[in-house]
């Protein structure tokens, strides 16, 4: 099996992982985490790892581990098939058709069996099923009923109607709005004046988009809003089918986010690696500001963006300290309370712990 | 042979007439070149006023002038397994007081293991973040401090590695990879891309 494997730093950001590990006392022992974690809490595993290699590396590196002892499944089981999904959405498994419903009307979590499925499953699906496995909008979900392919999605329902999820292979596209909702990384409340900020979005999933260009506008409560437009997009509630989003913004860190409303036990360590975003056609709302939006990528004066927070970003607002001219508070005052100070300073040597774009 | 030499004294003097009207304009063309190179690289310049609140583009590898020269060091390029060594990174700015700098030091991490970075700039931080199979510090001054200073042949910076495997190995200071390079920035935020040098250190 393999899995994900952090350094013990990283060990907050696991818990969101289906199955990941971490260093527990730097011996050959990995103590992971899966899906079944609370029947087994502590499981282990002989493993062989370079240890200079991942104490060094940021990355997420993929190990075998060579399991000794009963191997637990990697697969979620059934009371987690409905994480990110649609309130309704329904996922066949085993030889039965769980449907997703409402969990205190944030997150559809709690799936409740409605009926079998005597073929088995493929892929989620009720093999040899008259009836598609169909799946409710969730109520965040507002459905424009442009979408377009066998089957058809988006089938003009507004709030809480059907999302038709075709058997045929041939998966459906439409066209998606992407409204998000985005904190950052030292605003807390709404900024002096009418700030906007510009940003872009790319998706990787079964359609691959590059980026997507948008504005953010923010509200009373330092939340930024705004949104993109994608055409054409391969759309099903299928695993295989999902989508991860990068969003950069102008004077931040590109991230990449994998649900629709992510969280984090402290402030931008929010990490994941699975493309699991079921978009649907019309417009699905992101509420991405359960996670810190980390500054320090500053432009350049030609609006350029290396990617990384260096020496370039923190001097720039090293030798602005007390400026308010507004072609530099563009570019270096990151929390936009209108001057570059030690504020902006500090929260650029937070980011560098992070330092490099999510790709 | 009269004949021969009578013919090339002939034309010693349009020779000499072309030489120095190409050499002018082959200087010329050098200095335009030159010109030309450096207002390019030189992104930050403050004469730039674009809209970055309009725009979000990405470069690769940040382009700065060239100029200076970043070198690694070492006390003996003789090493012993589990015996440290310290690596020192050494400076000079062309006369440009820097406020930052960034370092990629790239080694065999199957040949040794990474200890402590540090700067030894009086007044400087510097922050490491191993990536992979290299190094990269981001290093600047305290805001308090009100000079930047001019990097002479400077000792700005330590890496101590430990040698785990005997050899020969290379201990490079890269000038780019992947979206990183080695730079340093001055008090007006320009950026300079030093000349790099590298280490070869022998395991014993």
């Amino acid at each position: 099996m393999t899995i994900i494997w952090k350094s013990q730093n990283a060990k907050s950001t696991c818990e969101s992982e289906n199955v990941c590990g971490w260093v527990t006392d730097g011996t050959d022992q990995c103590n992971v985490k899966n899906a079944l974690r609370t029947a087994q809490p502590n499981l282990f595993f002989n493993i062989l790892y370079d240890n200079d290699l991942l104490n060094n590396s940021k990355e997420n590196i993929n190990y075998s581990c060579n399991v000794t002892g009963s191997v637990p499944p990697v697969a979620p089981p059934s009371s987690n098939v409905c994480v990110n999904k649609p309130v309704g959405a329904k996922f066949c498994e085993g030889n039965t058709v769980t449907k997703c419903i409402d969990n205190g009307g944030r997150t559809s979590k709690v799936p409740s069996s409605v009926s079998t499925c005597p073929n088995g499953c493929l892929n989620g699906e009720c093999v040899g099923s008259k009836d598609k496995i169909t799946g409710a909008i969730k109520p965040t979900i507002t459905n424009d009923g442009n979408g377009t392919g066998d089957g058809g999605t988006g089938n003009g329902g507004t709030g809480g109607g059907e999302n038709v999820i075709p058997s045929d292979p041939k998966a459906p596209t439409g066209n998606v709005v992407l409204a998000f909702k985005f904190k950052f990384q030292g605003v807390v409340k709404k900024p002096k004046g009418d700030q906007s900020t510009r940003f872009k979005v790319k998706l990787q999933g079964p359609t691959k988009k590059g980026y997507e260009l948008g504005t953010l506008t923010v509200d009373d409560d330092g939340i930024w809003n705004g949104s993109v437009t994608f055409s054409d997009l391969t759309l099903s509630d299928k695993l295989e089918s999902r989508y991860t989003i990068f969003v950069k913004v102008g004077k931040h860190l590109q991230k990449r986010i994998c649900s629709f409303a992510p969280s984090e036990s402290s402030g931008g360590t929010y990490n994941c690696s699975e493309s699991d975003l079921p978009l649907v056609a019309g417009t699905n709302n992101l509420d991405f500001s359960g996670i810190l939006n980390l500054v320090g990528d500053l432009p350049s004066a030609s609006g350029e963006q290396n990617g990384v927070v260096d020496s370039y970003d923190i001097s720039y607002v090293l030798n602005n300290l007390g400026n308010t001219d507004e072609d530099k508070l563009k570019i270096g005052d990151l929390n936009f309370d209108g001057v570059i100070d030690t504020q902006d300073k500090s929260l650029i040597i937070q980011s560098l712990n992070v330092k490099y774009d999510d790709e | 042979m009269e004949n021969n030499v009578g013919t090339q004294e002939s034309q010693m003097p349009k020779k000499n007439f072309l030489l120095p009207i190409l050499i002018v304009l082959v200087l010329i063309v050098a200095v335009l070149s030159v010109l030309l190179f450096q207002k390019n690289r030189n992104l930050p310049s403050a004469a730039s006023t674009s809209n970055v609140e309009n725009e979000v583009i990405e470069a690769p590898v940040q382009t700065g002038i060239a100029e200076g020269v970043f070198g690694l060091s070492t006390a003996s390029q003789s090493a012993s397994i589990g015996v440290p060594i310290v690596i020192v990174l050494k400076a000079d700015s062309n006369g440009r007081g820097v406020v930052g700098y960034d370092a990629i030091v790239q080694y065999d991490v199957t040949a040794f293991t990474l200890g402590e970075v540090k700067s030894t700039v009086a007044g400087f931080t510097a922050i490491a973040s191993s990536r992979k199979n290299y190094l990269e510090v981001t290093s600047f001054k305290d805001s308090a401090s009100t000079v930047a200073p001019v990097f002479k042949d400077t000792d700005i910076l330590t890496v101590t590695l430990t040698p785990l495997k005997a050899g020969v190995f290379n201990v490079d200071l890269l000038d780019e990879i992947e979206s990183s390079n080695t730079k340093y920035i001055d008090s007006e935020t320009k950026v300079y891309v030093p000349q790099v040098d590298d280490l070869t250190v022998t395991v014993k």
